[in-house]
């Protein structure tokens, strides 16, 4: 079984994973907790964050930890509009098709 | 392969991208992996190879990742990038695999679409001789009525073939007779004047006979052809038009 949606819904669970850390979050930490909600490969989110970093999505600093450097991510506010597009319309794309599979459910119950 | 090791190679396979594209990446696989800390060999098993990592690294920035990956029900893949042992072979961001990335389905859909936009194979030069080898095939069944008309026609087109090629084969032969007369008079005179200006003399005459004779070929190829062939292929244009025109 495939569901092909497309690179924008890992867009989604990037942004919403960054928009949790209000003082911004590492690329280690993000491809963990994303880690935690689906499977992605430890090699998938570079290239997400690197677009969403060109689109202004999110922002870097650089902070010092244990004596180097880490790079840190946090949402701007146009990530915030995008990522409340997302939840908009994953709120009526997913409720969408639940309610269809679940009335096939019901009518074959 | 340990981090450095790793580090190392992905650096030299990022060589020819632009210096903060590579900065970037570097930076933030050199950071994965010390956060990583007893993990790392684990992620860079799962990295699968320095290569596998570049490959991704450049076909994003060739803007070729964006339609690649899917959600399964295990989660997000980009099949192209999933074999662990990714292989220089296989590698995207290469001119050659970038047609036809994305699958072999995909690549089939496009050569559908080529075979049909490529318009069929056709040259001036076949079509020459498939209707000279139709004429001359053709040629007997015309032979019955027209025949005596059609070899009568040959023969004519014989002739005039063979004064063409005479008169220019005669204005060839005179110039470079002449020539080399006049070669052979200079040579000559070297033992006997005389001799030698009496063969000077017959070459210059030559030579002149040569041209008279190439002035002729002038205006026999450059009026008289013309002429001819227009004059045989107008009544033929005529016969044509009034054909079509009464059709």
């Amino acid at each position: 079984m495939v569901f092909n949606t497309g690179a924008a819904l890992l867009d989604a669970i990037v942004l919403a994973v960054v928009s949790k850390e209000t003082k911004g979050t590492y690329g280690y930490k993000i491809t963990q907790d994303v880690r935690g909600a689906i499977e992605v490969s430890e090699s998938t989110l570079y290239p997400v964050l690197r677009r969403l970093l060109k689109e202004n999505c999110l922002a870097v600093y650089d902070m010092a930890i244990d004596g180097r450097n880490r790079r840190y991510y946090q949402i701007t506010e146009k990530g915030r509009t995008q990522l409340n597009l997302y939840r908009s319309e994953w709120a009526i794309y997913s409720g969408k098709i639940s309610r269809i599979l679940e009335e096939l459910i019901d009518e074959q119950g | 392969m340990n981090r450095d090791e790793f580090m190392e190679q992905l650096e030299y396979l990022l060589s020819d991208i632009p210096e903060e594209e590579k900065e970037d990446a570097l930076a933030y696989y050199r950071d994965y992996l010390e956060e990583a800390g007893e993990g790392a060999e684990d992620a860079i098993r799962e990295f699968g190879s320095p290569e596998r990592i570049a490959s991704i690294i450049r076909s994003d920035l060739a803007g070729n990742l964006e339609e690649g990956g899917e959600f399964t029900d295990r989660g997000y893949d980009d099949e192209r990038f999933r074999d662990p042992n990714y292989q220089v072979s296989r590698r995207l961001d290469l001119p050659e695999t970038r047609e036809n990335q994305g699958g072999s389905g995909d690549s089939e859909k496009r050569e559908d679409r080529e075979k049909k936009r490529r318009p069929p194979y056709t040259s001036r030069l076949l079509k020459t001789v498939l209707w000279v080898i139709l004429i001359i095939v053709a040629a007997p069944m015309f032979m019955g009525a027209g025949g005596v008309v059609m070899g009568i026609t040959a023969a004519i087109l014989c002739i005039l073939v063979g004064v063409i090629a005479l008169l220019g084969v005669l204005t060839l032969a005179l110039l470079l007779g002449g020539l080399a007369l006049c070669v052979l008079g200079i040579i000559s005179m070297a033992g006997w004047i005389p001799g030698g200006l009496l063969v000077l003399g017959a070459g210059v005459a030559v030579i002149g006979l040569g041209i008279i004779s190439l002035l002729l070929s002038i205006l026999f190829y450059g009026r008289f052809l013309p002429w001819l062939i227009r004059s045989l292929i107008n009544p033929l244009n005529r016969l044509v038009h009034r054909r079509k025109a009464n059709a």
